[in-house]
Order: C-alpha cells, then sequence, then structure tokens
C-alpha cells in the first residue's frame, strides 16, 4: 500500500478551483498563495492543485512515481499557505485537503521506490550518521554552552536544535543567557538528536521515527520542553504524537515561554533599541501551531521597537523558502523567495527583519547577502538578551 | 530523431527546456477543468513569455500539423479542448500575465491574456477604477480564457445595469493561425497614426467581436484592452420579499423598464433567489420567500439613497415586503461571496454548474421555471439522494436584453456515484435547454460543439469558412465548434 492511499478522501476533495495557485486581494488584504510555485517552472504540479491531480493520477493507475515527478515534488517548502487559503473546508473551518500531508506522502512514496532525489539522501544519510544534518560531530552539539555552566538535567529542558547548535550558535547564546538572567533553572543534553523536521518533510519516516522516539525517550523526566526553533518545535508537537502518543512533557517555544516571563515581569527589557522593525512569522510557528501573538508580544515590549506589520502577516505569511528540504534541493529559489521577504520589509520601511526560527535565519541572511540589502536580521531571542543588557 | 522529440527540441529552442514539458504526470495535470468532464493528455505543455514566443509556436505548429490548444485558469466546466490526444501542445499562457498600460486620460487598461481577472481588477482599483469582468471565478480565470471561453465576455457584478461584458472589451493582440499578429480595435496594429488601442469597432467592421467567445479557435489572445470606470465611492443594499416568483419577477421586470442607454438604471446590480437560496445564504436570517436583492452605487450618499428609494418604491408598489438587514446587506456581500465561490467552493462542497444560461428577458421567467422543475425531476428521475445537494437558483436579467439563469448543484467532490449523476443530468439539461433556445454560456470542452449544433446552418456555414480560411490546416484549437 502506497502511502498517498491514506490521504484518499483528501486528495479527491480537490474541486480543482486553482485558489492554491492564485494572487489576488481576498476581501482586505493581499493573498499571494504560493511562493514556490510562483519561482518554479509553472507547470501545474509545481502548485497544489497539480500536485493533488497527479497524487488522483497515480490512485487510479494512469501514471507511476518517476525520478522526473520526484523532482517536481521538492518544489513545496510545505509552508501549508495553500492550505489556509483553500475554501474546501470542514466543520472546523480547516481544509479538508491536507496538500502538506498529501505532498509529505508522495515523497514518503518516493523514498519507499528508492527515488528518493540526491540532495534528499545526502541530508538523510548525515542524520543517520551524525544525528544532525551538517555532519557535525555528536560531541560538539554542546560547544556553544560551554562556558555558560548549564546542567544537563532540570524540570525545564532547552531542545536545542541543529541549526542552532552548529550553525546559528548565536540564537542557542541568547536563549540560554535570556533564561538564565531571568532565574529559570533549565538544562540542554548533548544527547538530543535532530528533531527529525528534515526527514519528516522529504519523506525519510523510518528514520524521522527513530530520531522521535530517541528524543522522548532523552527528555523523559523534564516537565517542559522550550525551543527557540519553530521546526523543532512543530515537529515534536505536531509529528512526534503520531508516533509515540501523547508526549511526557510540555513543548513551548521560546516566544511563549517568554511572554510568560515577560507577564511575571522577570524579563528586564532595560535597554532601548530604537528601531523600525517588521516581523517575519515562520510557516512551522505560524499556520503550523497558530503562535502568532507571543512573538510580537514579546517584540514590542523591547522600548524603542516599532513594528511595522508586512502586508503577508500571520495566517497570510509568505514563506522564507528555506523550508520542507526546498533549501536543500533548490537553494537558488530558496534565495529568491527570502528576497521576496526582503522586498516586504522594505515596502513598510524597516530597517531589520525579527524572526524566531533559525532556519529563517539562515536563509533570509543568504538572501540579503545573494540581493546586496542593507536590512538587518535578527531573531527575537537576540534583540531580547541585547535589551537585557546581556 | 522522431518527430516527438524533434518537436520537443523545437519548443525548447522556442522557449527554453525550463518551460516545456513532456512528463507523463504533467500532461495529466491539464486533462482536467473544475467540472467533470475528463480530457485526455495531449503531447506537451509549453508555457510562452511574449507574443513573439507565440507566434513561433504557432508557426511551428502549423509546419507539423500539430494543434495548439490555448490554457489559462482552467476553471472552465465543461471540460478541457479535445486537441489531439497524445500530440497536441497545450499553451499555458500564464506566464503572460504582466500588466501592460492603465490610461487614465483614456480610461483603459491593458494587460497580458494570462492575467488572472482578480490581479487586473486590484490592480486597476489600486488607482480608483474598476473593469467590467467575470464576477466569478474571479481569482483564478485569465483574461484571455475568460473572453474567449465565455459569450459575450461574462456578466459582471453590475450586470444588471451595465449588460454584458462585451462592451466594455475594446481591442486584442491576437495571434492568428498563420502566426500573423493582428491588434483589433482602433490601435497600432489597425489604424496607422494612433498608437494605443482606445475604442472598439472604429477601424470599420468590429473585429474584436469575432474572438470573443470564440473558444481561442480563431487565434491566441496575448494581449486585450478594457474600458475601465471610476469605483464608485458609495453603495448600499436592499431587498424585498415577495410571496410567489411571478410577483417577484413583475417587480424585477418593471426595474429594467428604465432604458439604461437614456438614463441610469435604479439600481447597479439585482437579482431574484429562490426561498431556499436566500434563507441558505443569509445564513438563516431571512423568510423564506422569493427575494429581489439588489445594491446602488453612487457618488454621494444622497444619489445612493436617492437610488435606492427609487428601487424600493417600484419593489414596493409590486407587492413586495420590506427585507431583512440580513436580506439588505446580502447583495453587497453576495459579490464579495460569489467572487470567492471558486475558492469557497460552499464549504467544502464542490460546484457543479448544472443549469446556467443565457436566456433573453422575454422568456426569462418561464425558462426559469422550466429550469427548476427540470432540475427536480431529475433530480428524482436519476435517484439523486436530495440529503447529499444543494441547490441554489436564481436568475437575473440585465440592461442589455440577456439575461442569465442559474441553478447550481453542489455536491462532495468524493462521492463518485453523486458526481455520475449530476455529471449525467448536467449532460442532459445542456441539450435540452439548448432545443430549447437557451443559450449554453461556456463555450469549451462539450459546450462548444453543442452550440454549434444548434447554429443556423447560414452561421455554421460562415463561422466554418472564416476559420477554414483563417485556420487551413486546422491547428488553432480544433474541435471547439467544428469537427
Amino acid at each position: 500500500m502506497t502511502k498517498i492511499e491514506k490521504y484518499k478522501e483528501s486528495v479527491y476533495a480537490c474541486a480543482r478551483c486553482g485558489t492554491c495557485r492564485s494572487k489576488y486581494d481576498y476581501f482586505d488584504h493581499v493573498a499571494r498563495v504560493c511562493p514556490v510555485g510562483e519561482h518554479s517552472p509553472g507547470f501545474e504540479p509545481y502548485f497544489s492543485r497539480g500536485r493533488v491531480a497527479v497524487a488522483q493520477e497515480i490512485l487510479e493507475g494512469r501514471t507511476k512515481y518517476s525520478p522526473a515527478l520526484a523532482e517536481v515534488l521538492t518544489w513545496c517548502t510545505t509552508c501549508k499557505n495553500c492550505e489556509e487559503k483553500c475554501g474546501a473546508t470542514d466543520a472546523t473551518g480547516d481544509s479538508k485537503i491536507k496538500t502538506t500531508k498529501i505532498t509529505e506522502a508522495m515523497r514518503a512514496d518516493i523514498v519507499d521506490l528508492g527515488m528518493a532525489p540526491e540532495a534528499y539522501k545526502r541530508i538523510s544519510s548525515r542524520i543517520e550518521k551524525d544525528r544532525n544534518p551538517y555532519s557535525e560531530p555528536k560531541e560538539e552539539r554542546a560547544k556553544w554552552a560551554k562556558k555558560l555552566g548549564v546542567p544537563n538535567k532540570a524540570d525545564i529542558m532547552y531542545f536545542v536544535g541543529c541549526t542552532s547548535a552548529y550553525r546559528r550558535p548565536e540564537i542557542a547564546k541568547a536563549t540560554a543567557k535570556i533564561l538564565k538572567a531571568a532565574g529559570v533553572k533549565f538544562g540542554i543534553t548533548s544527547d538530543e538528536w535532530c528533531c527529525g523536521s528534515p526527514l519528516f518533510r522529504t519523506g525519510f519516516e523510518k528514520l524521522a521515527e527513530d530520531m522521535a522516539k530517541h528524543n522522548v525517550e532523552v527528555f523523559k523526566g523534564a516537565k517542559t520542553l522550550v525551543t527557540a526553533c519553530a521546526g523543532c518545535a512543530k515537529t515534536i508537537i505536531n509529528d512526534y504524537p503520531k508516533i509515540v502518543g501523547d508526549l511526557p512533557f510540555q513543548v513551548m517555544h521560546i516566544s511563549e515561554f517568554l511572554e510568560t516571563l515577560k507577564d511575571e515581569g522577570k524579563l528586564k527589557l532595560k535597554k532601548p533599541i530604537k528601531k523600525k522593525v517588521t516581523y517575519h512569522d515562520p510557516c512551522h510557528m505560524g499556520r503550523e501551531l497558530g503562535l502568532y501573538e507571543p512573538p510580537r508580544n514579546v517584540l514590542t515590549a523591547i522600548p524603542g521597537i516599532e513594528l511595522n506589520e508586512m502586508v503577508q502577516n500571520r495566517t497570510n505569511a509568505w514563506c522564507c523558502g528555506g523550508g520542507g528540504g526546498f533549501k536543500i534541493s533548490n537553494p537558488e529559489a530558496a534565495v529568491e523567495i527570502a528576497g521576496d521577504r526582503l522586498k516586504h520589509a522594505k515596502e513598510v520601511g524597516a530597517k531589520a527583519i525579527v524572526s524566531t526560527c533559525p532556519f529563517c535565519k539562515t536563509n533570509i541572511l543568504d538572501a540579503i547577502k545573494a540581493k546586496g540589502s542593507n536590512l538587518e536580521f535578527y531573531d527575537l531571542t537576540e534583540l531580547i538578551a541585547k535589551s537585557m543588557g546581556l | 530523431m522522431g518527430e516527438h522529440d524533434q518537436l520537443f527540441k523545437n519548443l525548447v529552442g522556442i522557449v527554453g527546456s525550463k518551460y516545456v514539458s513532456d512528463d507523463d504526470f504533467i500532461l495529466l495535470s491539464y486533462t482536467k477543468d473544475v467540472g467533470t468532464f475528463e480530457g485526455r493528455p495531449q503531447g506537451f505543455v509549453v508555457r510562452p513569455e511574449k507574443t513573439e514566443e507565440v507566434v513561433e509556436i504557432v508557426r511551428l505548429a502549423n509546419y507539423t500539423r500539430t494543434p495548439v490548444m490555448p490554457l489559462g485558469g482552467k476553471c472552465s466546466v465543461l471540460g478541457v479542448p479535445p486537441g489531439q490526444p497524445g500530440r497536441g501542445i497545450v499553451v499555458d499562457m500564464r506566464r503572460m500575465c504582466k500588466m501592460i498600460d492603465i490610461d487614465e486620460e483614456n480610461m483603459t487598461v491593458t494587460a497580458e491574456c494570462g492575467i488572472t481577472l482578480g490581479e487586473m481588477a486590484s490592480k486597476v482599483n489600486e488607482k480608483g477604477y474598476d473593469i467590467h469582468t467575470a464576477n466569478m471565478p474571479h481569482f483564478n480565470a485569465t483574461l484571455g480564457g475568460h473572453t474567449s471561453s465565455v459569450p459575450n465576455a461574462g456578466y459582471g457584478a453590475w450586470g444588471a445595469s451595465v449588460g454584458w461584458n462585451y462592451h466594455y472589451v475594446l481591442g486584442f493582440k491576437v495571434v492568428l493561425p498563420d502566426g500573423t499578429i493582428l491588434e483589433t480595435g482602433a490601435g497600432p496594429g489597425s489604424q496607422s497614426g494612433v498608437d494605443y488601442t482606445v475604442a472598439r469597432g472604429f477601424e470599420g467592421p468590429d473585429t474584436t467581436g469575432l474572438f470573443i467567445g470564440d473558444g481561442g479557435t480563431f487565434g491566441i489572445k496575448t494581449e486585450a484592452t478594457y474600458r475601465m470606470f471610476r469605483l464608485p465611492k458609495f453603495k448600499k443594499g436592499g431587498a424585498r420579499a415577495f410571496d410567489t416568483i411571478d410577483q417577484a419577477y413583475k417587480a424585477y421586470h418593471k426595474l429594467h423598464e428604465i432604458d439604461t442607454y437614456l438614463y441610469m438604471q435604479p439600481w447597479a446590480a439585482g437579482m431574484i433567489f429562490d426561498p431556499e437560496t436566500i434563507t441558505f445564504a443569509t445564513m438563516g436570517m431571512t423568510e423564506p420567500t422569493w427575494h429581489i436583492c439588489w445594491v446602488n452605487v453612487g457618488n454621494s450618499e444622497e444619489e445612493v439613497d436617492f437610488k435606492n428609494k427609487q428601487t424600493d418604491k417600484i419593489c414596493e408598489e409590486g407587492g413586495g415586503r420590506p427585507g431583512t438587514p440580513a436580506a439588505n446587506e446580502f447583495m453587497d456581500s453576495y459579490f464579495r461571496m460569489a467572487r470567492d465561490m471558486g475558492r469557497m467552493a460552499t464549504f467544502g462542497n464542490y460546484t457543479s454548474s448544472c443549469f446556467e444560461y443565457g436566456v433573453d428577458r422575454r422568456h426569462l421567467l418561464e425558462a426559469f421555471k422550466w429550469e427548476i422543475e427540470f432540475a427536480n425531476k431529475g433530480i428524482e428521475r436519476y435517484g439523486i439522494d436530495k440529503s447529499k445537494i444543494r441547490m441554489t437558483k436564481a436568475f437575473l436579467a440585465s440592461a442589455t436584453g440577456y439575461g442569465m439563469t442559474s441553478i447550481i448543484l453542489y455536491f462532495d467532490p468524493c462521492d463518485a456515484e453523486t458526481s455520475q449523476k449530476v455529471h449525467a443530468l448536467n449532460l442532459e439539461a445542456m441539450k435540452e435547454s439548448m432545443a430549447r433556445g437557451y443559450i449554453q454560456i461556456a463555450s469549451m470542452g462539450y459546450g462548444g460543439p453543442l452550440k454549434a449544433k444548434y447554429w443556423s446552418p447560414q452561421l455554421y456555414h460562415y463561422l466554418l469558412t472564416l476559420k477554414r480560411t483563417l485556420d487551413p490546416n486546422n491547428i488553432m484549437n480544433p474541435g471547439i465548434f467544428f469537427p
């Protein structure tokens, strides 16, 4: 049985209206829908409608998975905006057409058939071997924290994530410093493995399950797991329970945790930061977890910060182009999509983009460099730490 | 190198390898539109970026005797063109989506034909203007697809007062079947000394009209110029409830007696809704009786109020009771809702445009009653489970004679049995309606040949002669009207 069969009902719920490939004014806000499709060759399967149509053809035996289809299936960041805009909704208002899950299931079928694109294979083999997608040594996972003296067991555990641990240590350091300064007793562990997000998104389900099981076992005993990575948060909250059942701990994104600390008066935001900023909603945190206000509430608590919203924000946010395995398989297009975000930020007069995802940071920084932009980028934790004088 | 590979190579030479595909899964993804009709995969899909590339594709098609099928938003409901399965070239026009010019002095807007109606409208809205295009599907249909597949270029939001959109389409840039670029309307291609399109038909015979509702069989439209109008500053809706459809129609007809060409219509838009539809659409906040719902627009509150009172008075004199607040506001929200209908697919149910026909004012009421009866009997006859469908019924006249009846059956696309039965009923209704003289709206897929079947022998001969003259190799979207 193919993985796509699990989503048969969802596949057939599509009325082929084409909203998932539209670009229009929807009520009072702009609703461009698919960042990837707009930067792709543009044939139907580069958008959800076409992918779902191909899924139907596969289910009906008129076509088969192929390396060419595998390549086209890489053109999706799983940003979920198409699902958000889809009108075929159930009684709860959710889309009946689980386009993101359908894409992931098709990718899983591709993996099962041994047709995974080379870029995907490379990442999965790195994670299998080194437990992180960057092929960095396991013993260096907590290198960033050497001088911070963080214990490896506590009620509150900080799930650092591979990108913060190996590529964006400034985010990990800022997070740890804030927690310490706020008097939070927390721990980290170098036994942490990749959360599995790149594996879940690109179809390596078995390996992803191994990551999930390991991490749940390692963090068992903690009451709360805090992470500063949108992708890790989404994966642990949404994907892990399907594998291990109810999680033995609560999971919070750092922005939620910081909001609580702020409300309790534990965030001492002393130093003003006079800056016009805009906030980029990471897809995994926004459309996947519904976390729109906590980061904004924390950000605007910094004295001097002026938050100017981009036109496409919150449920309508434009993906940065980095997620869902897209940056791995289509690095140039990923940077072009992030370039759209730079334009959006400029349009509202922002001098800096703030976000809450290390991988968004990487991709947007790549675009800033590629486009020669004078925009700055900060993770929320970096600005909070700065305002706290850390 | 075989014929297919050679053609592929040549197409790559025209648009680049990124924009040509013959992958089976890509070809299959172009075989269905929004309706229930099944199509068959062609040989290639190409995505040109400019008119010159379209010219080259058409020349190549002529040289190789390969059919070309221009494609817009895939929003039609009667199936994709037949083309030549396994061999034809689908020309996906959606890369050609640029706005070319907004001429505020002449009140015209020109855009490439791959732009969606919604995007084109939003661009002119930004400058305080609007255009008369289809209200639905608004966001996904392209300019080229819409003007090709719907007669009179469709019926827009203000159709009750301004008529069908036909009059607002000023000119096209068309790639003819031999690769010639023709510009219609008084403009650079047709009128020496004029460097932009400003008017329709001033060049002599109305050449623009030939390409409206032609199903893309006379050429591939790459640019279109529309007349703009100023966005009204104020609007206000209203409604009146009637005990019977006859009572409602009498009042409705009275509203249309004012000559639109000499005087302003008292309303901008209005239509009659059946009891079930108005109750459903206002979420149970309106009594289930026949309703006339309208909206007035104007440049001041006083103007809108005046028009609204005038409309209301005519309806009151016709026996209408005051509408509920929900019904009063309904028409305004209706346009937004209808524009969004393609997206909403009515809360998860798929729409099947079962009975939607152009009917002249004299026969409109009779046609609507007949269609309701036909639909109800058909539902019984086909054993369609009523709990699995929803039916909305509305009809409207236009200032320019032809009105439209609309009975839409909604059902769950996952329900194959209901889908098949509704499809069969749809086919039957189309044939019966055409036989009665009601005009099938769409020219695409199944609709074109059916429409041609009811042309007079003289009209058929005239259009076939034109087709053969313009397209001797029959490569331009064959099978739309003629075998």
